[in-house]
C-alpha cells in the first residue's frame, strides 16, 4: 500500500524535527499547560496508579513537545464497538504540522511502551484496559 | 479486492471531495481499511491464531494487538481505537459542528486529521508486518 498518499502537503522528508524550545530560548515563551480532568466521570475512574500513568504520559509528551503542547485533557471515553467499556483518554493537542506529528506519535508511544516493562502485569493489564491517549496536530 | 482499496477510496474522497457527506465518509473508509488491513497483517504473522468472533471484531483486532508486546503493535492499537473514534463521530454525529474531543471541528478538519492519523497507522502496520496484504480476504472470523 502506497504511503505517499497524503492529501495535505508535501510528503514528509526529515528524519528527525524535533520541536522542543529552542536551548537558547529564542521564541514564544509558554508555560506548560495543566493536565485537566474532565468531566466528572474521568475523576471516579481514575485510581492512584492511573493518575501516575496519565502523569507519566503527559511528561513524556510534554519533553517530546516542548512549547507545541497546547493542552492536555482527559475525559471517560465509551468504546464505540462496545458501550460498556469505559476508559480513562488522555488527548493532548499540540501546535504541530503532520510531518511533525508522525515524529511526535512515534516517539510518545515508544517513550511510554518502554515504561510499560516497570509495571507489574496486572498494572500493564489495567493500563491497557483503562487508559488510552492520543496526539492531535492543530496546525493541518 | 484489497483492503486497501477502501484505504485508497478514502484517500480519493479525501482529495477530491465536495460535499459534508464525502469529507465524513473518506474517515470511514480510511477506517475500514485500516482495519481490514490490520486484520489481514495480524494473521499473516499469526497464522495459528484463533479467528475473530463476529460481533466483537473490532475490539478484538485491538485486544490482539494490545497483547503483542511490541512497540508497534501498541501504537498500531492506540491509532486503530484512534481512528475508530473518529469514524463512529463522523458516522452517528450528523449535527455540526462536530464536537471531537472537547473541540469543535468541520468536517473537513476531521477528516484531515484522520487522514494523517491513518497515515501514521499505515506506517506503523509497515513496522510490524512489510507489505500490503494480497487480494481476497485473509482475515478470519468465526
Amino acid at each position: 500500500m502506497a504511503q505517499n498518499t497524503s492529501v495535505l502537503a508535501k510528503p514528509c522528508r526529515s528524519k528527525r524535527n524535533p520541536f522542543a524550545v529552542p536551548a537558547n530560548g529564542v521564541g514564544k515563551k509558554r508555560h506548560a499547560p495543566l493536565l485537566l480532568y474532565f468531566p466528572m466521570d474521568a475523576k471516579v475512574l481514575r485510581t492512584p496508579f492511573r493518575a501516575k500513568v496519565l502523569q507519566l504520559i503527559y511528561e513524556i509528551a510534554r519533553q517530546e513537545l516542548g512549547n507545541r503542547l497546547a493542552s492536555a485533557v482527559v475525559q471517560a471515553s465509551t468504546d464505540p464497538d462496545d458501550p460498556s467499556q469505559v476508559r480513562l483518554l488522555l488527548s493532548i493537542w499540540a501546535d504541530i504540522d503532520k510531518c511533525e506529528w508522525h515524529e511526535a506519535d512515534k516517539a510518545i508511544s515508544k517513550a511510554v511502551f518502554e515504561q510499560e516493562a516497570t509495571w507489574t502485569e496486572d498494572e500493564r493489564t489495567d493500563y491497557l484496559k483503562m487508559i488510552d491517549f492520543e496526539i492531535l496536530p492543530l496546525k493541518i | 479486492m484489497k483492503p486497501s482499496d477502501f484505504y485508497q477510496l478514502g484517500v480519493r474522497l479525501a482529495n477530491s471531495g465536495r460535499t459534508e457527506a464525502e469529507h465524513r465518509a473518506a474517515i470511514g473508509r480510511l477506517y475500514y481499511g485500516l482495519h481490514h488491513e490490520a486484520c489481514c497483517r495480524y494473521f499473516r504473522e499469526n497464522p495459528g491464531a484463533q479467528p475473530l468472533g463476529r460481533g466483537s471484531r473490532h475490539a478484538q483486532l485491538i485486544d490482539r494487538y494490545s497483547a503483542l508486546r511490541a512497540s508497534p503493535t501498541q501504537r498500531i492499537r492506540r491509532l486503530l481505537r484512534q481512528l475508530s473514534r473518529m469514524r463512529n463521530i463522523s458516522d452517528y454525529e450528523l449535527a455540526g459542528p462536530i464536537r471531537y474531543q472537547k473541540r469543535d471541528h468541520n468536517a473537513v478538519q476531521l477528516m484531515r486529521t484522520a487522514v494523517v492519523v491513518a497515515e501514521g497507522l499505515l506506517a506503523a502496520l509497515e513496522d510490524f508486518s512489510p507489505g500490503e496484504s494480497e487480494d481476497g480476504y485473509h482475515c478470519p472470523v468465526r
